[in-house]
């Protein structure tokens, strides 16, 4: 709004992409850690599948961790 | 934080430990701009993952309005972090280059591996899990804030009507715009692992990533510079100060314009396509895009472009 609302949505749009690749781009390098713990440990995993796995695995806590705070009163309310 | 930061200086530590019993091991040849590999075409590739590692602090200004006294603390915050995360940076890549020669993290990345771990282990034997176990939590903290970040400007311009309104409903006592996390979270898996079924490496994967958000944060910078310059002139001019809303906003655009050039049309361009030419096509039709809907948002729906932004949200549990 400071320079015109056309301006605006375009800074809002860039921005949302830009978001959206920097966290496109954690759970990648997350997989890579996750392989190097897979070569760690001695489990015989093929590289890519690895690599799959631990994007996955860190987006499904992820997505459970930033929703958890939506579910905490509702179980409450369950248990009450 | 402390954990992490700890690990990573104690590595650092052990290298330079190791190192200093080596004649002429320890050095700061890797300070001197005539050591640049590939010259500067080298330095200003290096420059895209240099900035990388600033790149998401932003996010905090984003999430700024659920946060108490924004105003008095999250400028200083950022300048604090910026500053103490550049020296961090600085010392510890200095120790990093010392630790291994050039060929041995060469082959490293050919074979798709972050070089700090099998650097680790090279120190610490075993205990190198103490690094993975570092970036797992490292990582997590900084996929938490990047979700929360994006998802709250999917749900502000949905909530401004300029996205579905299915992203605009806030769930539950704590209003957490669940369809505007899921999209994010869905979006990163799919992209994920669409990257790896194209380039077949992990590493090359998060590169090539993370040189197209760079491209997109040179753009948002620039974007925060010319709205400073025009916010101080025309809505609060009696605050206008020329230092902070004029000569460092211009610097800043000067600064991100020219790396964008040096960084993206020359550097990247004349890398190989697999992940260098393909971010700078990839980010210019990306934007050409962004362009045509707005455009089109103008042309067709101008009515959603004009107002004040909208205070209230749809709170109702939906589907």
């Amino acid at each position: 709004m400071t320079v015109n609302p056309t301006t605006g949505l375009v800074a809002g749009l860039v921005m949302i992409v830009y978001f959206l690749m920097a966290a496109i781009s954690v759970p990648l390098l997350f997989a890579l850690f996750f392989r190097d713990l897979v070569v760690w440990a001695h489990v015989e995993i093929p590289g890519m599948s690895a690599l799959a796995a631990g994007l996955v695995l860190q987006s499904a806590l992820i997505a459970w961790v930033c929703l958890l705070e939506e579910r905490k009163p509702r179980s409450r309310r369950q248990s009450a | 934080m402390l954990i992490e930061t700890g690990v990573a200086l104690a590595l650092s530590a052990t290298i330079l430990w190791v190192k200093a019993g080596q004649p002429g091991a320890v050095n700061l040849g890797p300070f001197d701009p005539a050591h640049v590999t590939h010259g500067l075409s080298g330095f200003w590739a290096a420059i895209i993952l240099g900035m990388l590692a600033f790149s998401g602090f932003d996010v905090v200004a984003t999430a700024a309005e659920e946060a108490q006294a924004p105003r008095q603390h999250v400028p200083r915050v950022l300048i604090v972090a910026v500053i103490g995360v550049a020296l961090f940076w600085a010392v510890n890549a200095w120790v990093l280059t010392l630790s291994a020669p050039l060929a041995q993290v060469l082959e490293y990345n050919a074979e798709g591996l972050t070089a700090i771990t099998p650097v680790a282990r090279a120190y610490w034997g075993w205990g190198n899990v103490l690094v993975v176990a570092t970036a797992f939590t490292g990582l997590t903290a900084i996929y938490i804030a990047s979700v929360q970040g994006a998802s709250r400007l999917i749900f502000a311009l949905a909530r401004h009507g300029l996205l579905p309104p299915l992203f605009a409903r806030l769930k539950g006592e704590k209003r957490v715009p669940k369809n505007a996390v899921l999209i994010v979270v869905l979006t990163c898996v799919a992209m994920g692992l669409l990257s790896l079924a194209i380039l077949h490496n992990g590493l090359d994967s998060f590169i090539w990533w993370s040189n197209a958000l760079v491209f997109f944060a040179a753009l948002t910078y620039t974007g925060v510079n010319v709205a400073n310059i025009v916010y101080f002139r025309r809505i609060a001019p009696a605050h206008f100060k020329v230092l902070h809303n004029m000569v460092v906003p211009i610097a800043g655009i000067g600064l991100n314009l020219y790396l964008i050039y040096a960084a993206f049309f020359s550097a990247l361009w004349a890398t190989p396509f697999r992940t260098g030419k393909s971010v700078v096509v990839i980010c210019l039709a990306l934007f050409a895009l962004l362009l045509v809907s707005v455009t089109c948002m103008r042309l067709f729906r101008r009515d959603l472009l004009t107002g004040s932004a909208p205070v209230s949200v749809d709170t109702t549990e939906g589907r």
